[in-house]
């Protein structure tokens, strides 16, 4: 029977809440009650700019289209497809970004070929084409279960007895915003990791400093602050501002969870060197870190790659059920190098949003960096057993979200050209949890529009867009988190069979 | 000694002055030090304090200091240089870098971060923590290596008396929240010597790195 902790009895206050508020129809989805471990994890891989989902796996043969020049489409060579899937790869060489000179090779199939078995794309039409709105909606499903956010229900759900359920691992974008859900417990709400080199350091008071201090006299003096505190007038007059309140907590049983895991030393990516002198601080780093450096061997250098090794030890040490990560708007080099070396660029500036400048070839540069980020994270969590030989792999969903999609025309028969926004688009989800090697709905080859499907069946409907709330919901129930409070449509076509 | 001295003349204040249950109560708690100007407690001060009665706000409100302002305001108490407050392998600074946004600081540029974190995060209180007690270690490890030229713990040595505890005591409240210390707050911080006698020939610096890490982190310091 599962534990009455404070935690669980916040969740079930919030969820009882909320489901009155909304006063919506009734649901037929709801998940099953069992005692059994339901842990499961969410990735969400954000696209930040615009990832534009005719130019990965719902590309367009040229041969296709009425349109063939004036749409988005591609030459026919260009466009893979792999093992008969409906799955499709678009692999090209560039010798530019844009305006930026830079040549690269973007080879989307080799993913695709890997993983085609855990991948489903959902069209969708979405609502808004302003950056920080679009991403905001592709998390919060339009606002639909009262503003929170697929990490905080995911959190709510399945991380109460995680130390930080819900890890922000990008900042500063609609991806990460807090939801407007004031009733959830503290703990679902996200916690920022603006540097996932050194964050960890503050998973301990005192380990890794730059003196030993003893841990039963430190204890000692937590003690002699509290009574330092209980005698102070400040505290006296105002001792039950929410703010000193929480502070208190938090230094309190958060603070134990996350130090008497020794998470300081497990979640360190760096391993011993001059830069950083692990042993001399009395840190030692842990072996799966080892693994994931060699999984993002650029986790130095890229931002992105620090971010995704970081992610994978989150959730190989069940600190965090949910984590997002994801590309900046900034533009990052290789160390040392200046934009015009051969290789340099990591990546590009305004992240997809450069396609303004440049749209294919930015879209090929950055879906590569979305597949290498997935690629590596799959292949890290199928090698780590969850429990009873089950990896933690087949507990977890990689949601590529994104902003909006792009506009699907172009001057005739131009190789490289500008796009701007358009609320048409889909998105990928890659997990063994959904309806995998499926294309739900489909793209028309005329327009570069694509159409929606039946949510039960998942039969394409030429006349059906898909919602965001449809696809909120459809993530969620493949996760195994119950919709029925929210009141959430039935998206049974998205979930395994 | 002190502590039941002071406990017996403040509930003959209070039957003196018909306070009651609740007042007298909370008086026990709020007794001012008596400390004299020159910073030496004195311990026959409570018999010519009056009672105080606190009240708790009913609309009880306060803001964080911020990582910045916190660290500045550290450094100036225990009369050490900003930038060796503290540093992450002695090299990235705690407050003015890595922990920079978790204790309420903005970064628009690079990571777009343009308001403080509407609350805190979990590593909030950990990181205050690192930061005071490398700061306080640095100012004890000086003071003891140099007690003549000590500016915070000038009394420090293998054994302090009491009377020097409290002058030690005192003197941090004065540089960190820019008050003297209650005699009641006093009375603990001489009690805590018993918590760390045990570290022999270090108990006094252990006393003092402690002492200060407890002050510093205090609510009270780190919210207004």
């Amino acid at each position: 029977m599962p534990k009455l902790d404070r935690r669980n009895f916040l969740r079930g206050a919030g969820a009882l809440g909320v489901g009155g508020a909304l006063g919506l129809g009734s649901t037929p989805f709801k998940a099953q009650a069992a005692d059994e471990d339901r842990t499961r994890f969410l990735i969400v891989l954000a696209a930040a700019g615009g990832a534009s989902i005719i130019d990965s796996v719902m590309a367009i043969r040229a041969s296709e289209s009425a349109n063939p020049t004036t749409i988005n489409t591609f030459p026919d060579a260009l466009v893979q497809s792999v093992n008969g899937s409906p799955l499709r790869a678009v692999d090209l060489d560039r010798d530019s970004l844009g305006a930026i000179p830079f040549s690269f090779q973007s080879v989307q199939s080799d993913f695709v070929r890997k993983h085609y078995n855990d991948m489903m794309v959902v069209p969708t039409q979405r609502t808004s084409v302003n950056h920080a709105i679009g991403q905001r909606r592709s998390v919060t499903g339009n606002e639909i279960w009262a503003g929170r956010t697929l990490q905080e229900l995911v959190a709510n759900e399945f991380g109460a007895d995680f130390a930080i359920p819900n890890a922000h691992l990008s900042s500063g974008s609609g991806f990460t915003d807090r939801g407007t859900d004031a009733s959830l417990p503290a703990h679902v709400f996200g916690e920022p990791i603006t540097d996932p080199l050194l964050w960890p350091l503050a998973l301990d008071s005192s380990k890794g400093l730059s003196r030993p201090f003893d841990a039963g006299r430190l204890a000692k003096a937590r003690a002699l602050r509290g009574k330092l505190e209980q005698r102070s007038k400040f505290n006296q007059v105002l001792g039950e501002a929410d703010k000193l309140k929480f502070w208190q907590h938090l230094r309190q049983e958060p603070r134990e969870a996350v130090e008497a895991r020794d998470l300081i030393n497990k979640l360190l990516l760096m391993p011993q060197s001059t830069k950083f002198p692990l042993s001399e601080y009395g840190l030692a780093g842990s072996d799966a870190a080892q693994k994931a450096r060699e999984r993002f061997p650029l986790w130095e250098e890229d931002p992105l790659e620090a971010q995704a090794a970081l992610a994978y030890l989150l959730l190989r040490y069940r600190v965090s059920v949910s984590v997002t990560l994801g590309p900046s708007f900034s533009v990052e080099l290789r160390d040392g190098k200046s934009i015009n070396d051969e290789g340099a660029l990591l990546n590009p500036p305004i992240a997809f949003d450069f396609s303004h400048q440049g749209h294919r070839s930015v879209q090929a540069l950055m879906w590569q960096r979305m597949y290498r980020v997935a690629d590596g994270l799959i292949d890290l969590l199928k090698s780590e057993e969850y429990a009873n030989g089950e990896s933690f792999w087949d507990r977890s969903m990689i949601y590529i979200a994104t902003d909006f999609g792009r506009t699907k025309t172009r001057p005739a028969n131009s190789d490289e050209f500008s796009t701007g926004h358009d609320l048409n688009n889909g998105v990928l989800l890659i997990s063994p949890l959904v309806n995998g090697n499926k294309v739900l709905g489909g793209v028309d080859p005329n327009t570069g529009l694509t159409y929606g499907f039946n949510p039960s069946t998942g039969e394409p409907d030429v006349g059906r867009t898909m919602e965001e709330s449809e696809v909120f919901a459809g993530i969620l129930q493949a996760l195994g988190v119950d919709t029925s409070p929210a009141r959430l449509p039935d998206m049974r076509a998205m979930r395994k069979a | 000694m002190f502590r039941n001295s002071s406990i017996i003349a403040l509930i003959a204040l209070a039957f003196a002055a018909g306070c009651d249950d609740k007042a007298t109560s909370t008086s026990n708690n709020n007794t001012n030090n008596g400390v004299d100007a020159g910073g030496d407690a004195s311990a026959d001060a409570d018999s010519r304090d009056p009672v105080e009665q606190i009240l708790p706000s009913t609309n009880a409100r306060v803001k964080f200091k911020g990582g910045q302002r916190w660290a500045s305001q550290l450094a100036r108490g225990l009369d050490l240089e900003r930038s060796e407050l503290c540093k992450e392998f002695g090299e990235y600074d705690c407050a003015a870098d890595v922990h920079f946004i978790a204790l309420g600081g903005v970064e628009p540029y690079n990571l777009r971060i343009n308001e403080p974190l509407p609350n805190a995060p979990l590593t909030a209180p950990i990181a205050a923590d690192r930061i005071a007690l490398s700061a306080c270690g640095l100012r004890a490890e000086r003071d003891a290596a140099n007690p003549a030229d000590a500016s915070l713990f000038k009394e420090i040595a293998a054994a302090p008396a009491d009377e020097a505890l409290r002058a030690m005591g005192n003197r941090l409240y004065q540089q960190l929240l820019s008050r003297d210390a209650q005699n009641d707050e006093l009375d603990e911080l001489v009690a805590f010597w018993a918590d760390v006698e045990d570290a022999g020939a270090d108990a006094a610096s252990e006393w003092a790195t402690f002492s200060c890490y407890a002050v510093a982190t205090s609510t009270e310091m780190l919210f207004y």
